[in-house]
């Protein structure tokens, strides 16, 4: 049995545990990230303070596991030592445990620092080319394709052109008028 | 593939003490042992973590977590 089946097999057990199981990923999860981007970034909690303009005891509740009352603005502020992005969405119950059960080593909930950041290298903004020939407007369809990035569970957009041949039918119609 | 996987202790009789246990306490707490293993099974190095202490003798450790 995967990991996954188990996990939802504890899930469709009850309400009460969907919901203490929730709480617990916010609670222990968070606290335990915070704790190794501050190792991957070779931060004291001192300079993680300084850096999130926080003080030193609310970076040390942070990463507290059993501390559990961490507001949205401390983590923005921490998001903001880090220079990265934090993100706080309500999601279904499956996108939470195909993550939990995916997720394998420390490695995974590291994050790059805005500078470092290589999704932007890999990632361009879905368009559409078009152009006019004889006051009629061609467009050629692009689509996104998810690819891996950082992390494994993520698909980001990329986009392609879907039929080469349509296109070279295209031009050479638009060619031909 | 996580670091570090938990087996359950089964006792010359065949009993799973570990699962037992587990299945006894309330929902709430089956949640935080949960998470609480999971978070352990990604870490290299459990050293300095709140959830895990060296109890010094035999390789015996503890593991801690608070629920309710």
């Amino acid at each position: 049995m995967s990991a996954l089946s188990k996990l939802h097999d504890k899930l469709a057990r009850s309400k009460q545990y969907r919901e203490a199981f929730v709480a617990s990923v916010v609670k222990r999860m968070i606290p335990t990230q915070i704790s190794i981007l501050r190792k991957q970034h070779d931060y004291t909690q001192a300079r993680l303070a300084k850096e999130s303009n926080l003080t030193q005891g609310v970076i040390s509740r942070a990463e507290d596991p059993d501390y559990g009352n961490l507001t949205v603005n401390t983590l923005v502020r921490i998001a903001a030592g880090f220079d990265c992005a934090f993100i706080g969405r309500f999601v279904p119950f499956s996108e939470l445990a195909h993550w939990y059960a995916n997720l394998g080593t420390e490695t995974e909930l590291r994050v790059p620092r805005f500078d470092e950041d290589l999704g932007f290298i890999e990632r361009k903004e879905p368009r559409t080319a078009s152009m006019a020939t004889g006051g009629v407007e061609i467009s050629i369809k692009m689509e996104a394709e998810p690819y891996l990035g950082f992390e494994r569970s993520i698909t980001r957009p990329r986009p392609r052109i879907l039929d080469t041949e349509s296109l070279g039918t295209i031009t050479a119609a638009a060619g031909g008028r | 593939m996580a670091v570090w996987r938990f087996m359950d202790y089964c006792s010359p009789a065949g009993n799973k003490l570990i699962e037992e246990w587990y299945l006894d306490i309330p929902p709430e707490a089956q949640a935080e042992f949960d998470v609480t293993l999971k978070s352990l099974s990604i870490r290299e190095n459990w050293r300095g973590l709140s959830e895990f202490d060296n109890l010094g003798r035999n390789g015996l450790c503890e593991i801690r977590f608070k629920a309710g």
